[in-house]
């Protein structure tokens, strides 16, 4: 696979008034998969729409295929980009409305590029249909027709599988992987981490307008997995429970406080299966078991704090 | 690569509901025409009315704006509010001409619905009266009034996301009511221009309306206020940044 980066971000940042949406962020893109995982809010669709020249930057570089991302028309020839809103063409039909796109990449031959790209999203069936009445994940499919239809070397898509079903969102990644495995350059964001996992070789994780992690998707994902993990526990022996886990290797902090244990451990999966153990050797009865900041966002800050 | 966005820029403006109420603002001057002809013209003279009633305060001062406002504002608005104007410019396609392309298809729909209105009021007013030349000399000021109008606001719709509202107080305030105040500020209205040009195409004999600027003048600032926004629109559209759903 082709090493030289087609689209290096340098040291850019972007605010608006006094809000910063990010913040001194750095990365190359190659050809290959990359996901672009945060939460909401987290600055992903300004790094998009800078990398798409929808966006100047506040202070850094942004470059595409050698070019500045911002005021370059041209760089249109070799990028495509699916934008986060659904919105498109109501009364134009999925037909027309990927033609119109063909048209105005002045293909040789529209029609035939239109029928292409189509096929591609598996919408040639209902592509006679006004694309006002479509469905959220048809709206999304035919948008990516639409961004495909010129065959860019570098494609860009805003959360591309909201709305679509299970179906829709295996067959989009098995033709996006089909497209990274032609040797384009391929830039996807998303706030769900299965999306990722799935579809991305290379992850960059964004958390409050800055880079959080990057780089290769296991070591991450590895990463998040062994972060702390806190527990509260509620049993009918507190104490004895705490003295069993204490001996544990896995465990490394317990806390007793207002009738409950908040344990901590740097395995996750091993502690589960231990608790229920401990306790049965402890002769406690335990009540509940609770793990705790387990959400996205959390498992973002613990990666930003590190 | 202009025809394209022009006819594609045609059909949302003309799909649009508030163009039906456009066309149902274009049918006062016919209704006011039809009235006059009936019996209720009160004491001004065919050409006073056709000029003073009909074509300047419905045509001129009213639907000449209120439409150039609504459709030359949309040419890039709505698409800026909906996000569809990533489609458009995020392609190879010079911006000159995405410029030109709206601004044609702007033009072009204002002049369709402002001449129609005009042809058939000025013409219910004066068959079988003569005086034809004044139709003549406000069809061509209108095409001019559109041109630049249409320029302005297509302009405005890329500065600001208030720019009905920012029209609506040019149009009405601005000229309608602080150029009759302050003289020396008619060159700077748009509908003075249209009034200077139509005055010299009719070729009235007799000062049945009032133009303010001269001829050379009105098409002079014409020219100018449309190239000037239309120029400024480019840039604008160069420098384009999607800043509404940054997250």
């Amino acid at each position: 696979m082709d090493s030289t980066p087609t689209a290096e971000v340098i040291d850019v940042s972007r605010w608006y008034g006094n809000v910063v949406a990010v913040n001194g962020i750095s990365f190359t893109l190659r050809p290959g998969v990359t996901g672009l995982l945060g939460p909401n809010g987290a600055g992903k669709s300004t790094l998009l729409h800078l990398l798409a020249g929808f966006l100047r930057p506040s202070s850094g570089e942004v470059r595409v295929l050698g070019e500045a991302a911002f005021g370059t028309p041209a760089i249109y020839r070799r990028v495509g980009l699916v934008p986060e809103r659904e919105s498109v063409y109501p009364y134009l039909t999925g037909y027309q409305f990927v033609l119109l796109s063909a048209r105005l990449h002045s293909l040789p031959d529209p029609e035939a590029a239109t029928l292409r790209a189509l096929r591609e999203v598996e919408m040639t069936s209902t592509a006679d249909r006004a694309t006002g009445g479509y469905s959220k994940g048809m709206k999304q499919r035919v948008k990516i027709a639409a961004a495909l239809v010129h065959e860019p070397e570098v494609l860009l898509l805003d959360e591309p599988f909201n709305g679509a079903d299970p179906r829709q969102r295996l067959q989009l990644m098995e033709m996006l992987r089909r497209m990274a495995a032609e040797g384009r350059t391929i830039l996807f964001s998303s706030h769900i981490l299965e999306e990722v996992e799935r579809l991305g070789e290379n992850v960059l994780v964004v958390v409050a307008g800055r880079l959080a992690a990057s780089g290769d998707f296991r070591a991450i994902r590895r990463l998040m997995t062994d972060r702390p993990h806190s527990f509260t526990i509620r049993s009918s022996a507190d104490r004895q429970l705490a003295q069993t886990l204490m001996a544990e290797e896995s465990v490394f902090g317990i806390e007793l406080a207002g009738g409950e244990l908040r344990v901590r451990t740097n395995d996750r999966a091993a502690f589960v299966s231990l608790a229920p153990r401990a306790a049965q050797a402890t002769g406690a009865s335990l009540f509940e078991v609770r793990p705790e900041g387990e959400s996205l966002e959390s498992v973002f800050e613990y990666l930003v704090t590190r | 690569m202009i025809t394209l966005v022009l006819t594609m820029s045609v059909r949302q403006l003309l799909g649009q509901r508030r163009t039906l109420l456009l066309l149902a603002l274009g049918l006062l001057p016919v209704v006011s025409a039809i009235i006059y002809r009936a019996g209720g013209g009160g004491d001004l003279t065919i050409p006073e009315f056709t000029a003073k009633v009909v074509l300047e305060a419905f045509i001129v001062n009213g639907a000449l704006p209120l439409t150039a406002l609504i459709l030359g504002t949309a040419a890039f608005g709505n698409e800026i509010e909906d996000g569809t104007i990533t489609y458009l410019l995020a392609k190879p396609i010079a911006r000159w001409r995405i410029l030109l392309g709206k601004l044609l298809a702007g033009w072009g729909t204002v002049a369709l619905i402002v001449l129609a209105s005009t042809v058939v009021s000025v013409t219910i007013m004066l068959v079988g009266e003569g005086g034809w030349r004044l139709l003549t000399g406000f069809a061509v000021a209108l095409l001019a009034g559109s041109l630049a109008y249409t320029a302005l606001f297509a302009l405005l719709s890329l500065l600001t996301s208030r720019a009905l509202l920012v029209g609506l107080v040019y149009a009405f305030i601005w000229e309608g009511v602080v150029t009759n105040f302050a003289p020396g500020v008619q060159r700077f209205s748009v509908r003075e221009y249209t009034l200077g040009i139509a005055e010299f195409v009719a070729d009235t004999e007799e000062h049945i309306f009032d133009a303010t600027l001269g001829f050379t003048f009105s098409v002079t600032l014409v020219a100018v206020v449309t190239a000037a926004a239309a120029a400024l629109a480019v840039r604008r559209l160069s420098r384009f940044e999607l800043t509404g759903d940054a997250a």
